[in-house]
This record gives structure tokens, C-alpha cells and sequence, in this order.
């Protein structure tokens, strides 16, 4: 069978862990610049606050019962995340991690006990409470573990026989794929539930929902259409909302180095090497004349090098920049191939040449350098003292208890 | 026309006598394989207080605590009591636990049968940085 093994509340339990005096007490954490909640404690949710809500609307609300308000801590959740992958890993001898929060796995003929000895295992290893879905396909598995949820044992072993009662109670919109868009369309036409849905012939589903569609319905109907497969990443980006808007071009470059500089780390440490740049700014979607400029840069070889990134990164700043109050800015790297693979052109502009041997001989250097000192310790000119995490607003901070020595909790 | 693409060799041929130790070679010392036996299950804590004197624990040391294992009766552990973490010694007695301070001028914790510990992990190893 196929398991989802999904966290719950995953930020809130993550600023949990450490903070024994939170165990009973409601949690939120905010998105980036503090401006809405993005994940809650199940104490937070029987307030009847919502997933998304702004922090100022709920404020008041949530000091009252004396809930704990966090920003968002990505180092500790990265952390913490790995944590739990790896110990999935351990106890199940396979996993696919899905998000930064769940992962589907395979299990043959489990039994509930089983079961449940992972889920507690889990549990006990981390420290972060999870719950485990199991069904034939993954779809069916993410339905499985919304079940889980609910039940004290945190697990549900979704049957053949019992697939077709959960279909029926089951919205169609609360269907892994099914978007807001076909949800409302499929509403449109009558259907409310999974099961309505599967009753549906496949060359209707087709024609309304596309072969996407189609293939959530086979998944529905308990054929496997979306495979186990390893994780591959396509593409990295690299964003931020900025807390006031940046205007003149050095702010704007100042953030595509923190980009850059954010991207060559996660490239480096998938032993991959980009061979595009993309960068966009947006203005205020709020305002009459939203705007989003974008600019690409094809590199000649695959880099996973900084300054090389934010060369490209910053031609790109150079084709789109136009005084404008911008209020994000976003780099993608795509392309990515294997690093080492690279493959010399015959006639190799000398120059080129120069460039990349730099390049190959420098990288490794920066990179040791930041692995002993920290990232802060080597960063490119044009980002100054900055990285990412300067450039939001984080008002309710915790610490970053698990990767750094000053910051370890305090025991008695 | 598709460029024609080649390998590009960076390794040059070294010439001169090898070690006759090279193949004798081993990694270097690692604490990590010392400290972090399940990496994924250990975190580390700092020790506030010296509640844990005799036991050589104290005010400032780091705490490597592995989650993975099972706790037994003597083990140096963590554990959450009245809503904060305590370093203390578990002593399993009759079906009930008690967390014993290493420091006489320290009481024991004992946790009634129907209340229930909150174990944080088990204490592996301390580490103290002296200069």
C-alpha cells in the first residue's frame, strides 16, 4: 500500500518542541513580514481562526487567551523536517518526501498495529506529532491521512471496501488536485462529492478536467497514476516580499545578491548547477498599475557559483529596471544539470576559459569558508551584511535552536 | 549545425614516489561519530543550574540527548515538568519514576503513577568547551 506520512500543524509543533511551557497553549505562526497566520495549533483552530487570516484582524483575539504568535522560522523547520524525513526513512526503509512536511512510502500488507508503531515511533524520535494515511494510490492515501487526523490513533488503513463511503463523504474540492477553478466548475455540473466525480465516465473528465483530471479520478477509483518517484527538482526560486517597497536599482541588487547567493547554496547542496536566470520584480497587486518585469539569461556553462548567478541575475535587473515601488523580487534558476558534467565547447573563447577554471578553483574555497564560519562569514560585495532572513520583517523570532550554538534551549 | 561538445580533462598526471602509508590512509578522528550516533534523533541543550554536580554536569555545558533510545532506570534524561525542561537522573522504583538530582541541596521529583513523564530524551554525553 501507499502511506502519507503528513506532520501536523508542522510550524506550530516545530516552535513547540522546545518550548515544554507551549504544550497546552495556542500557537500561530505568521507568513514572511509577520502579515498573516499561516499555520496554527489545533487550540488556535477551535478558536475558529483561519489558515490565512491577517494577523491584525486576529490579534487581539489571540492575546486574550494568551497564544503564542511566532514568525516564520524557516532554519529551525528546514531542520526539523530533515529530521523527520530521515527518521521516516529509517523506520520504513523507503520515502518520497513530497513537502517540507509530508511524504507518501510504501508499505506492504500493513497491519494497524504496524501502523500505528510507526506513526508513535516517529513520534517518540522527533518529537513532532504526525499521522499516517495508508490506501492503494496516493490520492486515496491523502484522503486516508485526513481521516487519521481525526482519530486518536493518528492512523487509518483505508480499504478497498471502505473506499467508496469516504468517497462519498468527501468534497470534491477537498480532493488532492482538484483546484479551486475545477472545483467550482465541477460544482457547476452537479458533482459534490469524490464519488460523483469517479461515477463520471473518463471521457467526460477528460474533456472537462484534462488528462490531469483524468488521471485523479484512476487514483480515485484506486489505480495508481501518480508514481513513487524520487524527488526532481526542475527548477529553484528564491523570493521576497519586502517590507517597504525598494525603488532605486542598488536596493533591488542588493536583493537578487541575497537571491543568488540563497540559490548557490541550494545547488551546491543538490550537487547541481543551473544553466538559466531569471529574475522578476513585482509592484503592489493592489494598485491600479501592477506591474511584473522579467528578464532571462542563458549561461554559456552551468554555475552553481554566486557571483556568476548574480552577474547574470543583475544583466537581467539591467534590461527590466524602471523607477517603480516594488514590493517583491524573485530569481529562479532552471535548467539544472549535474554538476561536473559540463562539457567543454572545442573552441572555447580563451577568455571563457579563464573565467570558468576561476570559477572552479574559487567555488569550493567560498563554500568551505561559509561551511566553518557560516554563510555570513564570505558573501558577494553587492549583498553587504545581508542574507535573506535580514531582508524580512521578523518581529516574533525564535531562535534557531537546532543549527546554532548560542541559540540552544535551556534545560534545568 | 549542433556544436560538438567534449570532455575536458582537469586531473594532470603526478610523477614521483607514493607514500608507502597511502594505502594505510584512514579518515581522521570525527566527534560526530562519537556524539551523534542517531544524528536525526539528537539535539543538543545547554544546562542551566547545578542540580547535577556529582554527576560532573554543569552550569553551561552542552547536552547531546538522543531521543531514539529507550530510557532505563539510571539513565541521566531530560524531561519536561511544570512547562520546562529538567536534567535529571530517572529512577524507575515500584511503578513509579523519580527524577533525582545529583546535588543534595536538591529534592526529588517524583512523578505520581497517574501522572504521566514527559521524557525529552536521554542524555548521552556532555560537552564542555573550556577555552
Amino acid at each position: 500500500m501507499i502511506g502519507l506520512c503528513d506532520c501536523n500543524s508542522f510550524y506550530a509543533s516545530c516552535e513547540r518542541l522546545f518550548r515544554p511551557d507551549l504544550r497546552r497553549r495556542a500557537v500561530v505562526v505568521l507568513s514572511n513580514n509577520d502579515g498573516c497566520i499561516v499555520a496554527l495549533s489545533s487550540e488556535a483552530k477551535s478558536l475558529g481562526i483561519r489558515r490565512g487570516a491577517p494577523l491584525f484582524e486576529e490579534r487581539e483575539r489571540l492575546e486574550q487567551v494568551g497564544a503564542a504568535i511566532f514568525s516564520s522560522n524557516y532554519t529551525l523547520y528546514q531542520d526539523l523536517s530533515d529530521r523527520v524525513m530521515a527518521t521516516l526513512l529509517s523506520l520504513v526503509g523507503n520515502r518520497e518526501v513530497y513537502s517540507i512536511d509530508e511524504a507518501f512510502f510504501t508499505l506492504e500488507g500493513p497491519t494497524q498495529s504496524q501502523a500505528e508503531q510507526i506513526r508513535n515511533e516517529l513520534i517518540r524520535m522527533t518529537g513532532i506529532p504526525v499521522s499516517i494515511g495508508l490506501a492503494r494510490t496516493k490520492t486515496l492515501a491523502k484522503l486516508a491521512n485526513h481521516e487519521g487526523k481525526r482519530l486518536p490513533s493518528g492512523v487509518m488503513i483505508l480499504t478497498a471496501e471502505q473506499e467508496q463511503g469516504l468517497l462519498q463523504r468527501t468534497r470534491i474540492g477537498d480532493v488532492w488536485g482538484i483546484g479551486r477553478r475545477r472545483e467550482e466548475m465541477l460544482q457547476k455540473r452537479g458533482i459534490r462529492t469524490a464519488y460523483d466525480f469517479i461515477c463520471k465516465d473518463d471521457r467526460w473528465i477528460e474533456k472537462h478536467c484534462t488528462i490531469t483530471g483524468l488521471q485523479t479520478a484512476w487514483e480515485l477509483r484506486g489505480k495508481k497514476a501518480v508514481s513513487i518517484e524520487v524527488e526532481k527538482s526542475l527548477s529553484l526560486c528564491s523570493g521576497i516580499s519586502f517590507e517597504k517597497p525598494k525603488e532605486s536599482f542598488e536596493e533591488l541588487e542588493q536583493s537578487l545578491a541575497c537571491h543568488c547567493a540563497t540559490l548557490s547554496a541550494k545547488l551546491t547542496k543538490r550537487g547541481k548547477q543551473a544553466r538559466e536566470v531569471t529574475v522578476a520584480l513585482y509592484t503592489s497587486r493592489f494598485q491600479d498599475d501592477y506591474q511584473c518585469p522579467s528578464a532571462t539569461v542563458v549561461l554559456s556553462q552551468g554555475s552553481d557559483y554566486t557571483p556568476t548567478l548574480l552577474a547574470a541575475a543583475k544583466a537581467c535587473l539591467v534590461a527590466i529596471y524602471k523607477k517603480a515601488p516594488y514590493k517583491a523580487s524573485r530569481v529562479w534558476v532552471t535548467t539544472l544539470e549535474q554538476q561536473g558534467l559540463h562539457q567543454y565547447r572545442l573552441f572555447e573563447p580563451e577568455l571563457e576559459q579563464k573565467r570558468i577554471g576561476q570559477e572552479e578553483r574559487l567555488s569550493p574555497v567560498v563554500q568551505e569558508i561559509q561551511k566553518a564560519y557560516g554563510r555570513r562569514a564570505l558573501v558577494c560585495g553587492t549583498a553587504g551584511q545581508m542574507l535573506k532572513a535580514d531582508l524580512m520583517g521578523q518581529a516574533f523570532l525564535s531562535p534557531r535552536y537546532t543549527t546554532d550554538w548560542k541559540a540552544l534551549p535551556t534545560v534545568r | 549545425m549542433d556544436e560538438l561538445l567534449v570532455p575536458f580533462f582537469l586531473e594532470t598526471v603526478r610523477c614521483g614516489f607514493p607514500s608507502p602509508a597511502a594505502d594505510s590512509r584512514e579518515e581522521s578522528l570525527d566527534f560526530n561519530t562519537l556524539l551523534f550516533k542517531h544524528k536525526a534523533n539528537t539535539y543538543c541543550l545547554r544546562c542551566s543550574g547545578d542540580s547535577m554536580k556529582l554527576k560532573g554536569i554543569f552550569s553551561g555545558d552542552i547536552l547531546v540527548v538522543d531521543r531514539s533510545i529507550r530510557a532505563k532506570s539510571g539513565d541521566v534524561i531530560v524531561a519536561e515538568t511544570g512547562g520546562a525542561f529538567t536534567v535529571k537522573t530517572l529512577l524507575l522504583k515500584e511503578g513509579k519514576a523519580i527524577l533525582h538530582p545529583e546535588n543534595p541541596d536538591f529534592a526529588d521529583i517524583v512523578i505520581a503513577e497517574e501522572e504521566e513523564l514527559v521524557l525529552f530524551g536521554v542524555v548521552t554525553a556532555v560537552v564542555r568547551v573550556i577555552r
